[in-house]
């Protein structure tokens, strides 16, 4: 008999190679041990963790039963199940078209919506269409670097506040540097501190142009304070 | 929306009555009656399962997740067209290019299967409803002796007598999916249309159709046939001009035509895999080709090909694309496993995509091809585990560990302590001038599948690092089985350094040939530290070398241009608590006792355990997991639920000054060895934890005798000239230039 490591806490199963699926672990927002079994999962938790609304979030949640075309018992493991803010839970699977369009992925996901549906859970099936794009993933993921509270600075954040409600678009490179001078901080420290707020959605910027390029942050990157954006 | 007396009507024509038919979440239902008293109230029955079902009106129109809105139709025939109009089948492979008779045989299979499927699942409903057992093996006769009555078969002059032959042709329709050209495609024999086509050709062909031919919807645009076509006239052409480029000559069915030649690589030259190298090269624009026609080495793997004609070209490439999978298996199998993954460069997608440092920190072990010899007796040889982590954006070494171990927990953890604080002070103590400056928390960090990378203590270790997110927390993924050119920057640095050690350092082993390996153990002389020192010298050197994947820089140049842009990175002090982290977390769970917690045959206890709580709620006992640091299992870490308890001590190893001595586990277990040698049992090693000790230090002395002797009467060869071969082998570690240029050689080699 092989041998087989129990998943992480709160999850049905471990993530297993397919060939050449990309396939790990990563901690959550709320210190949660989430696992991915492709691409796609790894892009859709970086989005989730960036999500405010999204409170929680975990994988492999449960197991589902279905019967295929042929009349056979089969078992269906959803990719995520999130808590958000407003206390919806949802079941996330992701997909992609052409695999949905099979009959016994149809039947599937039938039974699986069913099964929501009777528990007052939102099924939610992502496919490639829906999943962040390269430049959303990428950005999201160097910004998942400024995650840790460290980065964070009280007199940053009230400043950015106070400058950029109602101030429109700024550079944000221009506006550390002015920051750091004002505030009497190094360049680096208020860089770092506004890319938490980012990554934490405080301030916001357009996740489809790259953040940073070649090790940099590229030149032109904007942000914006939530209030400007809701205007 | 309007009523009538039957049921109800939309503005957009939709209706509803009994006997239509409703598509809704994947699943069709027939409706039986509509309540007149509220119209929104259905009762429907599911054409696949024929149960009764209650639909209502507002969850019907009502928007879905999905975005696939609620179909109604008249007649069956209806519905089909609706959903097909709403959702177009997949594009299916090209027809272009396959023969009629192909086809037509997969028109047969297709037509047998779907036409035999539909007549077995109504026969399922027919049972269901009858209440009658279902039997396939009857259903399937029954339908076959159907189907051999319909015109269509009579047409084709076919009929299916065996259920054999039919589940041959499922067979083929699941495995092509149905569609018409794979199945059609299928029928060739695998040479087809390559009869006569030499190998350089069929792989310059495949070359100029996966680079710039095949890419699937969304990952570009690939280009049209006669586009490619000229693409590859342009690329042959330019390795040809010292035949004549385009000249007159004969095609290959004899006839005089203008043809396109120029040099390309003759898989059958080649040794081994085909070098990606040469074939870059060869296709690059920039790169001139009396150059590479110049270099010997090249020009021997090449050979003069000509281009076929336009009409096999597109017959080929029309083949080509009706592969499933976009020919990766076809490729795959005719130049090795991992080719495709190689031409469609999909291997180092992470690290392409790297942004800053710490971002994908890759690990891996490698065993050293060195001997080394043991510190007491200088006569026993052994081989070390070197445990790498690099940064994928800097390629800075993280951090390192050198283990007598094959890869374990420990190597990996010990790894990943060293990678994440500062190493100066290491480097001091030895005496090595030059900085390691880099250091930090992996934001990824990229493993192989060795049953360690999976373990409790790793995963523990990568959540609690992060301290409740204060610090980064450490991602961990695993690349795929088997595959070890997702891990090739970590095997091209490893690779490089045994090279190094294997080229400078005496006792290095320089093949697997039994006479090489005994000559390594004769000469071997170095000491663990010794070649540890020769080892952090090498990184440190590779840190300070220019490196020509980052435009010349240094490893340490790019790492302090991203430090200045963003600071050092953010760690948690190496505190107490931080160290527990590292420690080997045991699967078992153990229980208070009077004498406290056993372990390794020994007592574990501490007044904090005074307190702990012995017996739950349901009255049982607690379990308290536990950790240890493997070089010192004097002291263990106590936890419950994950949650850390306290530290406790071995009363055993209690010294009489209160302090505790520390044991390592491989102590213990020489200690555990010399008891069952010395006829007693296991469990009394403590008794010989001492001999262990003494045995060591009377090693020690007889060494610094010998070392006496050996300086009075100065023998020829000295049996132990560490001291000596180390500094040796220091001076002769090459320079910055000249590693640039080994590291070049070896990864061209590598390539």
């Amino acid at each position: 008999m092989g041998l087989k490591r129990r998943p992480p806490e709160g999850n049905v199963r471990r993530v297993e190679s397919k060939g050449t699926n990309y396939r790990g672990e990563i901690v959550n927002k709320a210190g949660r041990q989430v696992q991915y079994e492709s691409r796609g999962a790894w892009a859709l938790i970086l989005r989730l963790d960036h999500d405010r609304d999204v409170l929680d979030y975990c994988s492999q949640p449960e197991q589902f039963e279905f019967t295929d075309r042929k009349g056979t018992l089969l078992t269906y493991v959803p990719a995520l199940k999130t808590w958000t803010r407003d206390g919806t839970v949802e079941i996330i699977t992701i997909s992609s078209t052409t695999q949905l369009a099979q009959p016994d992925i149809r039947l599937r996901e039938k039974a699986v919506r069913e099964s929501c549906q009777t528990r007052g859970f939102r099924y939610i099936v992502h496919t490639e269409r829906t999943l962040p794009q390269p430049t959303e993933e990428a950005n999201l993921w160097a910004l998942s670097a400024f995650r840790p509270t460290i980065y964070a600075n009280q007199e940053v954040a009230c400043a950015a506040f106070a400058t950029l409600n109602g101030a429109g678009k700024v550079l944000l490179d221009s506006f550390a540097a002015r920051t750091a001078q004002n505030l009497q901080l190094p360049k680096p420290q208020v860089t770092n501190a506004l890319l938490h707020m980012l990554w934490h959605d405080q301030i916001t910027t357009d996740l489809g142009r790259l953040l940073f390029f070649s090790g940099s942050l590229a030149p032109r990157v904007q942000i914006w304070s939530e209030s400007e954006e809701s205007e | 929306m309007t009523h009538s007396k039957e049921g109800a009507e939309f503005t957009d024509g939709m209706t509803l009555k009994p006997g239509y038919l409703v598509r809704w979440q994947g699943d069709t239902y027939r409706i039986v009656s509509i309540d007149p008293n509220d119209i929104s109230v259905i009762q429907a029955e599911s054409i696949a399962r024929s149960d009764a079902v209650t639909l209502y009106l507002d969850e019907l129109l009502a928007p879905s997740d999905d975005g696939a809105p609620t179909i109604f139709a008249a007649t069956e025939k209806a519905l089909r067209a609706e959903i097909e109009r709403r959702q177009p089948p997949p594009e299916p492979a090209p027809l272009s290019g396959l023969r009629d008779n192909p086809l037509k045989k997969a028109a047969q299979i297709i037509f047998v299967v779907e036409t035999v499927e539909r007549f077995i699942a109504e026969w399922l409903r027919r049972c269901v409803r009858d209440g009658i057992k279902f039997h396939r093996t009857e259903a399937l006769t029954e339908a076959l002796k159907e189907l051999n009555t319909m015109d269509q078969m009579r047409e084709w002059d076919l009929a299916i007598s065996r259920p054999g032959t039919y589940y041959d042709y499922l067979k083929r329709y699941n495995k092509h999916q149905g569609d018409l050209a794979r199945i059609a495609a299928s029928f060739r024999r695998s040479t087809l249309n390559q009869t006569g086509v030499p190998k350089a050709v069929l792989h310059f062909v495949d070359t100029i159709i996966l680079r710039y031919g095949t890419r699937a919807k969304g990952q570009g645009p690939r280009l049209r046939p006669k586009s490619l076509y000229r693409m590859a006239e342009q690329k042959l052409k330019r390795t040809g001009r010292s035949l004549g480029g385009q000249a007159p000559a004969k095609g290959y069915n004899g006839q005089a035509t203008s043809v396109v030649q120029g040099y390309w690589i003759d898989p059958e030259k080649c040794k081994g895999d085909i070098p990606e190298n040469v074939k870059n090269e060869l296709l690059d624009p920039k790169i001139p080709v009396d150059s590479i026609l110049a270099n010997p080495e090249k020009m021997c793997l090449l050979t003069p090909i000509t281009l076929p004609k336009k009409t096999w070209f597109y017959a080929y490439l029309s083949w080509f694309r009706s592969q499933p999978g976009m020919g990766k298996a076809l490729v795959d199998a005719q130049y090795g496993t991992g080719a495709w993954d190689r031409e469609l460069a999909i291997w180092d997608t992470f690290v392409t995509q790297v942004t800053m440092p710490l971002q994908v920190v890759l690990a891996d072990h490698c065993l050293l091809k060195i001997f080394v010899v043991d510190d007491d007796t200088r006569s026993r040889v052994d081989r070390l585990w070197l445990t790498v982590l690099i940064d994928a954006y800097t390629r800075c070494i993280l951090g390192i560990v050198l283990l007598y171990e094959s890869p374990c927990i420990e190597s990996i953890m010990s790894a990943l302590r060293h990678a994440i604080w500062p190493k100066n002070q290491e480097l001091a103590r030895e005496g090595i001038p030059q900085k390691w400056s880099c250091f930090g928390i992996p934001l990824l960090l990229s493993l192989d599948n060795a049953w360690a990378h999976h373990s409790i203590t790793l995963e523990n270790a990568a959540r609690l690092i992060g301290q409740n997110g204060k610090y980064s927390s450490i991602q961990l993924h695993w690349r795929p089985p088997y595959k070890a050119r997702y891990g090739a920057l970590i095997e091209r640095y490893l690779g490089n350094i045994t090279g190094k050690i294997k080229e400078l350092l005496p006792g290095a082993i320089l093949s697997n040939d039994p006479e090489h390996v005994r000559n390594a153990a004769k000469e071997a002389c170095l000491l663990y530290q010794d070649l540890y020192r020769v080892i952090l010298q090498l990184i440190v050197d590779y840190q300070h070398t220019p490196h020509s994947e980052l435009d010349n820089m240094t490893p340490d140049e790019k790492w302090r241009e991203w430090v200045q842009q963003h600071g050092l990175p953010q760690v948690p002090p190496l505190a107490r608590e931080v160290e527990r982290l590292f420690w080997r977390l045991d699967p078992g769970t153990r229980v208070i006792t009077n004498k406290g917690i056993s372990a390794f045959g020994m007592h574990y206890w501490s007044p904090a355990l005074a307190h702990a709580q012995r017996i739950d709620l349901n009255g049982k006992k607690t379990k308290y997991g536990f950790g240890y640091d493997p070089s010192d299992i004097s002291r263990l870490g106590i936890y419950r639920n994950g949650e850390w308890v306290g530290d406790v001590e071995s009363k055993e190893l209690r010294r009489p000054d209160g302090s505790v001595r520390p044991v390592s586990l491989w102590e213990r277990k020489m200690a555990r060895d010399m008891a069952q040698d010395a006829g007693r049992v296991a469990q009394d090693w403590q008794d010989f934890i001492d001999e262990v000790s003494d045995l060591s230090r009377r090693r020690q002395a007889e060494k610094r005798m010998a070392d006496k002797e050996s300086k009075r009467k100065r023998p020829p060869r000295k049996p132990a000239a560490d001291v000596q071969a180390i500094e040796q082998a220091l001076t002769l570690i090459p320079t910055a230039e000249s590693d640039e240029r080994d590291t070049k050689s070896l990864v061209s080699f590598l390539n």
